[in-house]
């Protein structure tokens, strides 16, 4: 594939090199990617440094995916009862690229218990605006076209209408999407307007250069100033090519929630309110399989179309994921026999999931080796609340015709109506036996105005350094119960905005 | 993509060749399949970290040799088993009260059920397309939208610096 000017990959940096500029990013997703494209505009002289490939070209390929896209080909698991399989994307573009493309504003009892509890500056859901507009704006934030909702979203609505429930559509990051069930696995026909569409090109146009390929092992200090990065080369066999120094007036780091802190921590930074890495928020997620005798073809339509939102309050949500059959199986919890009649089913099988706002909070720790290690106790509300929302979910599908559904428990019964459900699950059963997996990890570094509790100020500045900006997702002081893409975007918006009405203090 | 090169042992291919028709449908004998499968659960495990390649060894070893020590198998390996004795050692192992054995069973069954369902033949007879559907609605999309989406795509890299639209806002 021929890369656009601007982009540099591994057959390109066959040499150390140093390398200078007025700000290094690590990390080219939704946090790094727009402050890249929102500073390079303005003049800023960027680098991007990210560890993964400069990927255009998706089809609905799972598993080639994601060997491509996903960090450690996505078997990443947090440490704890249960378990917790979490996935993190690694591509110019970072998880955007792969992600379901959920739009949503930070609730606005969010954004005040930021501004009230964590005293963040100009935080209200009015100042916000501005910023959130412009995002949605760029990434072209809308409802779907009626033609592109498939069976099983509208399978999802009807149960939650034919209960009351409040359901809502989706507001996704799309510009006509036509409803191929891939987000997932990269978008391709480009409706999904994730940052290699958007920020990335941008970003290249106005003169950002990206080195793809490189992975920072650290960021350079003069005492409690950061100045620069030092990354290695990933060469196509995983091993460890050419060395790559950036200098920089300011370094950003934007690896993800899981990445920042160990980078932080590798190279030093530590945080006296003991905050660093900690206030891991997960979303802990749960999917259950419901059989229809109907066609449903989940995978003619896009997924989550709808949003069930009768139980915000209690904190969950739900919504229609369908997944390809590979997906499916294996993480289904049968094997031979069983797991060839569940398949069979396969194109009658509608799949939900429920997203729950966490209270359990869990931990990222950096091993000797640098690596990041992930810990995460599920405490015993928010599994009460798990199995509530399992209980409301099997009601929503069992009241449009659902003939078995499979719950995510390790050898549980497959109840066939919804008083069966409720009876079984009221059973109890014990914490390590439910899957539970997530793709929203926020919080380790979290904002605060306070040094003594919090990592950064109000726009990513580490408290206790200089020159040295956190922009992702690990900002956030709190979980904040819808998807966090919109927000780390906007944040990174506003934090680009505030380097820029600074200049003379960050750039000079 | 990481392609590390890995390649599995012999003795961790024997192994997971014994257990594709229990943990797969048991059809994939007759598919003659199974091959393919370890061949396929191979190139993704090329791209996992070492430590998981070395995790799943240890696991395939463990579950091969601790089979030795049943007393009903006679000192024979988990792949020298009857189907029957090789099925209930995996079921065993699939609902141990040890989180380990549980996790490795469940994990291994995983890989290989996903290699499995991959597999063009699978696709085909699940009536999965999902690439015919691209196509189809990928064109309708143009057809019916093309021109905004062309000039959308081109506002794309239209000036809009931040600092004026803020201050315009302001
Ligand atoms: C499958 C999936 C589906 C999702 N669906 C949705 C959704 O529908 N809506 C929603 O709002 N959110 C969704 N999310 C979550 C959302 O995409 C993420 O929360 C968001 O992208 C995180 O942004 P970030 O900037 O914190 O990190 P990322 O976007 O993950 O970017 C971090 C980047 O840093 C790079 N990096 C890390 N360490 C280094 C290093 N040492 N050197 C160089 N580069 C490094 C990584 O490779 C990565 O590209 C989903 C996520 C996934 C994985
Ligand atoms: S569902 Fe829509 S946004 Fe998602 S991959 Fe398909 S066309 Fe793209």
């Amino acid at each position: 594939m021929t890369l656009p000017r601007g982009v540099y990959d591994r057959d390109d940096l066959t040499k150390d090199q140093t390398l200078f500029a007025d700000v290094v990013i690590v990390g080219s997703g939704a946090g790094g990617g727009t402050l890249a494209a929102e500073l390079a505009e303005e003049g800023v002289d960027v680098i991007v440094l990210e560890e993964g490939s400069y990927n255009t070209e998706f089809d609905s390929h799972a598993s080639k995916a994601i060997r491509r896209m996903y960090r450690d080909a996505g078997a990443t698991m947090s440490l704890g009862n249960p378990p917790i399989l979490y996935q993190e994307g690694m591509t110019v573009g970072g998880s955007a690229v792969i992600n379901g493309g959920m739009k949503w504003r930070t609730p606005d009892n969010i954004l005040h218990r930021w501004d009230v509890e964590d005293g963040l500056d100009r935080i209200g859901p009015k100042e916000m605006d501005f910023f959130f507009s412009r995002v949605e704006n760029r990434i072209n934030v809308a409802y779907q076209d009626p033609e592109s909702i498939g069976r099983d979203n509208q399978l999802l609505k009807e149960g939650a209408d034919k209960n009351g429930w409040d359901v809502i559509p989706n507001r996704r990051n799309q510009l006509h999407c036509s409803g191929t069930n891939n987000c997932a696995w990269g978008c391709p026909t480009g409706a999904k307007r994730s940052p290699i569409v958007t920020y990335i090109p941008r970003a290249l146009h106005f003169g950002a250069r990206i080195y793809s390929n490189v992975r920072v092992g650290k960021i350079l200090r003069k005492g409690k100033r950061a100045v620069g990065v030092e990354g290695r080369v990933v060469k196509a066999n995983g091993k460890t090519g050419a060395r790559i120094t950036v200098a920089a007036k300011l370094v950003v780091s934007s690896c993800g929630s899981i990445q920042t802190p160990a980078l932080l921590s590798r190279s030093g930074f530590k945080s006296p309110s003991g905050q660093l890495g900690r206030n891991l928020s997960m979303h802990p997620n749960v999917k259950v399989m419901a059989i229809f005798d109907e066609d449903v073809r989940g995978w003619e339509g896009v997924h989550q179309a709808y949003q069930v939102r009768e139980f915000k309050q209690e904190g969950f949500v739900f919504a229609a994921v369908n997944i390809p059959p590979s997906i499916v199986a294996m993480t289904a919890p049968h094997y031979g026999r069983g797991l060839a009649d569940v398949m069979a089913d396969y194109n009658k099988t509608v799949i939900a999931g429920l997203l729950l706002e966490d209270t359990s909070l869990g931990r990222v720790v950096t091993l000797p080796g640098g690596a990041p290690v992930a810990l995460y106790q599920l405490n015993q509300i928010d599994f009460e609340k798990l199995r509530r929302g399992l209980e409301m979910l099997c009601e929503l599908l069992f009241s449009v015709g659902a003939k078995r559904v499979l719950l995510p428990v390790d050898g549980m019964d497959e109840p066939t109506n919804a008083d069966e459900a409720r009876a079984i699950l009221a059973r109890g059963f014990p914490r390590s036996a439910l899957e539970v997996v997530t793709v929203h990890l926020m919080g380790t570094a979290r904002m605060g105005i306070d040094r003594r509790w919090a990592v950064t100020d109000s726009y990513g500045m580490f408290h206790d350094a200089a020159g040295l900006m956190v922009c992702d997702a690990s900002l956030f002081p709190s979980p904040i119960g819808v998807n966090p893409c919109l927000t780390i975007q906007t944040l990174a918006t506003r934090n680009a905005a505030h380097i820029l009405d600074n200049r003379k203090r960050y750039l000079q | 993509m990481i392609d590390s090169g890995y390649k599995h042992s012999l003795l961790a291919r024997k192994i997971l060749v014994a257990m594709a028709p229990i943990v797969c449908p048991p059809e994939i004998e007759d598919q003659d399949l199974i091959h393919a499968s370890v061949d396929a659960l191979e190139a993704f495990m090329s791209s996992c970290t070492g430590q998981v390649q070395s995790a799943t060894a240890v696991g395939l070893y463990a579950f091969e040799f601790s089979s030795c020590l049943h007393p009903a198998h006679n000192g024979r390996t988990f792949s020298q088993l009857p189907h029957d004795k090789a099925q209930a050692w995996f079921e065993l192992w699939w609902h141990s009260p040890l989180v380990p054995m549980r996790e490795f069973a469940k994990k291994t069954k995983g890989l290989l059920a996903m290699a499995y369902y991959e597999l063009p033949e699978i696709a085909e007879q699940l009536d999965y397309h999902p690439e015919k559907w691209i196509r189809l609605v990928a064109r309708r999309r143009l057809d019916l939208y093309g021109d905004e989406i062309r000039a959308k795509e081109a506002e794309n890299t239209e000036a809009d610096p931040l600092m004026a639209a803020l201050e315009a806002h302001r």
